[in-house]
């Protein structure tokens, strides 16, 4: 299943002419993606928290999509690419409390994280490109 | 109808128009980046510089057209910036779009709290011009010519720029490098020269979106205070068909959704108001999904990779 999805991903024309269910597939993807991520506001709530209040997850959802992209979407990298976002967010407050810093600078940080990776995979690709 | 109800109606038209134009000037700009082939998905960030440069450079100039001026200018230079990423490195236009909503957002935020966070102070903003008898005339008036002149510039926009796309050389110029890209270039046109020219106007236009919320609508500025409306945006421009006048109007049903939603939270005030909040976006996903199916997308708007 697993590496029908990755067909279906990386080249949609090939999964078709393999007789894929390329659109179940999709669904199926979504929701174990969609599974995932109500499993991340399980653990936030019953884990961390222990009370369910509004908006108790502010920004998580869009770092998750910063985490994966700097992991490169493969999901053995994610751990230490959200690691190093705990740090940020860990820091970030640190930075706030000593020195009154103001915390949304955990955004830009993040954000330049996303652009620093992707130039470094543009580098990358252009020497491969030219070896 | 009684009469109440006819003042509801009144308020209803009004405000959702007035609810609208922050998504409107959005889309419209989104829908010429789509054109030319290009995705955005940071309109979001880009209005949240927009509503804080807004609100900064109608403090410190002490006209609301100094913060309009300074949000376009800053919403341009944001998408100059994504447009070297994805034109000229070919970063993915997705990830540097997300990058761009996060930066924005920590931007937005880390300089507010730096410069106006601390003091509270008056910002110069937008009032209502009525035009004096159109106006008055019953339940159209106030949502047709009640508004602040932002919302007329919006909708003058809206036609302006689809003249533009569709009867000008540049306009046919634009659509050819969204729907053919190599066409194009084999007709001489410089694809990520216009592609470029073409996301700048979407984000400053984006920025512009942001500046109506900052010091037309609500009249300061807040954290996080587009909520989503840049991630709208993008929906309007596929409900309206990539096109900017159907992207505005979009973006009004979107905005009287939003007003009806409001209204109802006193209609029913034992239904927990976060339901109600949550409709007009259950509205939009529909919609979308009905009008995805006859989709009339630019051709090349999917691959980020060009010719040269």
């Amino acid at each position: 299943l697993g590496f029908q999805i990755t067909v279906v991903g990386t080249s949609h024309g090939a999964a078709i002419y393999s007789g894929l269910r390329v659109k179940t597939l999709i669904v199926v993807a979504m929701t174990l993606s969609g599974g995932l991520a109500g499993l991340a506001g399980a653990v936030e709530v019953a884990g961390i928290q222990h009370r369910l209040e509004d908006n108790f997850a502010a920004g998580f959802g869009l770092s998750g999509i910063a985490v994966a992209l700097i992991a490169r979407l493969s999901p053995s990298a994610v751990p230490l690419a959200a690691i190093l976002f705990g740090i940020f967010y860990a820091g970030a407050g640190a930075l706030q409390r000593r020195i009154g810093l103001p915390f949304p600078l955990v955004w830009i940080v993040e954000a330049i994280t996303i652009f620093a990776v992707a130039i470094l995979h543009w580098a990358n690709s252009k020497r491969t490109a030219y070896a | 109808m009684p009469d109440g109800n006819l003042v509801l109606l009144t308020g209803l038209l009004a405000s959702g128009v007035r609810l609208s134009m922050a998504i409107g000037f959005a889309a419209i700009g989104k829908s010429v980046a789509e054109r030319s082939g290009m995705i955005n998905v940071g309109v979001e960030g880009i209005m949240l510089v927009g509503a804080f440069l807004a609100t900064f450079g109608s403090v410190a100039t002490g006209s609301p057209w100094g913060g309009v001026v300074l949000a376009m200018i800053g919403g341009g230079i944001m998408a100059a910036f994504h447009a070297l990423f994805v034109i000229k490195l070919r970063i993915n236009q997705i990830v540097s779009g997300i990058g761009l909503v996060i930066l924005g957002l920590g931007l937005s935020g880390f300089l507010y709290r730096l410069t106006l966070g601390a003091t509270p102070v008056e910002i110069p903003s937008f009032q209502a011009v009525k035009l004096a008898p159109l106006s008055t005339l019953p339940v159209i008036g106030p949502a047709l010519f009640g508004q602040n002149v932002l919302a007329y510039i919006c909708v003058a926009l809206a036609f302006l720029v689809g003249w533009f796309l569709n009867r000008t050389a540049f306009g046919l110029q634009i659509r050819a490098c969204g729907e053919n890209p190599e066409a194009a270039r084999a007709m001489g046109i410089s694809v990520s020269r216009i592609r470029t020219a073409c996301i700048v106007f979407g984000g400053a236009m984006a920025g512009l979106g942001g500046a109506y919320l900052a010091i037309a609508q609500i009249n300061s500025f807040v954290e996080d205070m587009v909520a989503r409306r840049g991630f709208l945006a993008i929906a309007c421009v596929v409900f309206g068909r990539w096109r900017p006048v159907g992207a505005l109007a979009a973006a009004i049903g979107f905005g009287l959704a939003e007003a009806a939603q409001i209204r109802l939270q006193t209609r029913f005030p034992n239904l927990p108001y976060q339901f109600l909040v949550m409709l007009p976006y259950l509205l939009a996903t529909v919609a979308l999904v009905f009008s995805s199916r006859s989709s009339v997308a630019p051709h090349a708007l999917r691959r980020s990779a060009l010719p040269g």
